[in-house]
């Protein structure tokens, strides 16, 4: 059993076997092997306590199925299963999902990091700048000229609607 | 401004694996989000273009506009990071192939590109393949390929993947032979320039997985590959498969250090293992798949399967799929398939014996499993550690009661742990 830390100081206890989908926390426990039981406890900065339960719930999911199975033998029930699990584990605000993104980069959890990724993608793909602004709540400090004349006359053909 | 923009706040290399799964078109448009976005997508480590995703592309699509490819020229051009990956797959017209060519050229000084991928571009146009150093993944796909006159082989190159590709005899030795590196060959359907038919000779020494597909381009094959771990040998779905006795012979001999073999019908029909050594084993190989064609019984099929079971010491899986589509004509073909197995004695098939432990037959409808009973029959009453025989079908009626009957009465097991499971899955 391993412990992480969060931000605001919650603790979390985790399987080994279940953390170790983290490639940054597997090279932390293999370092610390046979260690006193205090080194086997992770701080995780800058993530706060909400996240640390998402990704272990996206741990577990994937715990109980690792993905050689679902590679090479998991019928496809069990995959179009996953799929909606994961399409509803993702359908969150775009915060969250940026915070899972940064857990996922830091901790090094390949398969989260790029479902996050993809469902952030989703979100802003066919938008206009202005649409993503908002979205994203980016603010645009541009002056006049940068906006009207500049920025539209580098790549004209991305402001056409038109097939690209 | 109450809420935070959190987006911004992410590292940089973040945001831009955030925009390399947009499309292009709104990559670039996030230059107008503010400031510090303004040139972040010109780091896009890769550009995909066209159809990917579907792999056949779509065949009725006219050819692209020249001033597509002069503006991809210009994305191309603009990016100020490393140019590590790119796809494409469009179709051009005779005359644009020149233009293709600059880009490819482009591509070569932005570089350094360590996968590329280029399909569907159809038309009569070559494509002078230019020396990516890089290279580390290559897929070609319906195109037609020279390689550079001073080639010299794609050193780092790992993964090289051909389907529907026209390429001289001679560039393909060059291109296989001089990339010492390749862990993974998969090629499918040539298409020869000029009127000889294939003879290939593979040598690659850390070659971990091949798939192969036989077919009228191809008169011989050898693969000198010891490291080789999974080997899928099919044949083109309409050839006639005498053809390729000689082919089969060789190309399964290398493969003896395999742990997994996927060998289809005409393979296993045209297999001749005359000229083997008495002892010839299989001797890591625990996994067979097996494509059979329900409709032709051949009693050298039936010698070859038992041939296949006696020179795989440690199989302990086997999957067969059955290519039962048409089964008006499976019904009437009923088990003489296999009814040879059950005539003769079989001892010392030391798989069955010892290590065989999982069964499972698919097929398309439960009434062929007529044309496979005498085999599961056999598999029952011979594999002494068999633990689960699975039959799978995924159309027609539910289980009929009938076909019930005929697989409960298969049942006299060797195995005291074996299960037999009917299911209807779904494709």
């Amino acid at each position: 059993m391993i412990t992480l830390i969060s931000s605001d100081k919650r603790k979390f206890h985790v399987l080994e076997e279940v953390a170790n989908q983290s490639l940054t926390i597997r090279d932390v426990i293999e370092d610390r092997r046979g260690r006193r039981r205090a080194d086997r406890i992770i701080l995780v900065t800058n993530i706060n306590s909400k996240i640390p339960e998402k990704v272990i719930v996206y741990w577990l999911r994937h715990f109980l199925m690792p993905e050689e199975i679902a590679h090479a033998s998991m019928s496809h029930k069990k995959a179009e299963k996953l799929k909606k699990w994961e399409a509803k584990f993702f359908d969150t605000d775009i915060d969250t999902l940026n915070d899972l993104i940064l857990a996922a980069d830091s901790l090094d959890i390949p398969s989260l990091f790029d479902g996050a990724c993809e469902k952030v993608s989703d979100i802003l793909k066919n938008r206009s700048a202005e649409e993503v602004g908002e979205i994203s709540k980016i603010e645009n400090e541009f002056t006049h000229e940068e906006e009207e004349e500049e920025i539209p006359s580098e790549n004209a053909w991305v402001w056409r609607n038109e097939f690209a | 401004m109450g809420e935070a923009d959190r987006i911004s706040s992410l590292p940089a290399d973040v945001i831009v694996s955030i925009l390399s799964r947009l499309p292009l078109k709104d990559a670039v448009r996030t230059s107008a989000l503010a400031r510090s976005w303004r040139h972040l997508w010109t780091f896009l480590p890769g550009l995909r273009l066209g159809w990917l995703g579907d792999p056949l592309g779509d065949t009725s699509a006219r050819p692209v506009a020249s001033s597509w490819i002069e503006r991809i020229h210009h994305v191309v051009s603009s990016l100020r990071g490393p140019l590590l990956h790119f796809a494409l797959a469009h179709r051009f017209s005779s005359d644009q192939f020149a233009l293709l060519q600059r880009l490819l050229d482009l591509l070569l000084q932005k570089g350094p590109v360590e996968k590329l991928r280029l399909s569907s571009l159809f038309e009569r146009g070559v494509i002078h393949l230019p020396s990516f150093h890089s290279l580390k993944e290559l897929q070609l796909h319906r195109c037609r390929i020279v390689l550079p006159a001073d080639f010299r082989g794609f050193d780092r190159l790992s993964s090289l993947t051909l389907r529907s590709v026209q390429i001289s005899n001679d560039h393909l030795h060059l291109l296989i032979n001089l990339s010492n590196n390749l862990t993974t060959f998969k090629a499918t359907n040539f298409v020869a320039l000029g009127d000889q038919p294939f003879s290939i000779k593979l040598n690659l020494p850390l070659l971990r997985y091949l798939e192969f597909e036989l077919d009228k381009f191809v008169e011989r094959v050898e693969v000198s590959a010891p490291c080789l771990e999974q080997a899928t040998i099919r044949s083109y779905a309409y050839c006639r498969s005498k053809e390729f006795a000689l082919v089969n012979l060789v190309l399964v001999t290398s493969v003896v250090m395999v742990s997994s073999l996927y060998l289809d019908h005409d393979v296993l029909k045209s297999l001749s293992f005359a000229a083997l050594p008495s002892n010839f084993t299989f001797s890591r190989l625990t996994c067979l798949e097996l494509f059979l064609n329900a409709r032709t019984t051949d009693k050298r099929k039936c010698d070859t399967f038992i041939w296949l079971l006696q020179s795989m010491p440690l199989l302990k899986v086997l999957n067969i799929e059955l290519n039962d589509y048409d089964y008006s004509i499976v019904t009437d073909s009923v088990d003489i398939l296999m009814r040879e197995l059950l005539l003769k004695k079989h001892n010392g098939i030391s798989c069955l014996d010892k290590t065989l432990k999982c069964v499972r037959i698919s097929m398309a409808s439960l009434n062929s499993v007529m044309t496979v009973i005498a085999l599961v029959k056999f598999l029952l009453q011979n594999a002494r550690v068999l633990e689960l025989m699975k039959v799978a079908y995924w159309t027609g009626p539910e289980v009929d009661p009938s076909m019930l009957e005929v697989l409960q009465n298969a049942k006299v097991t060797a195995s005291s742990k074996a299960k037999v499971v009917i299911t209807r899955e779904w494709m």
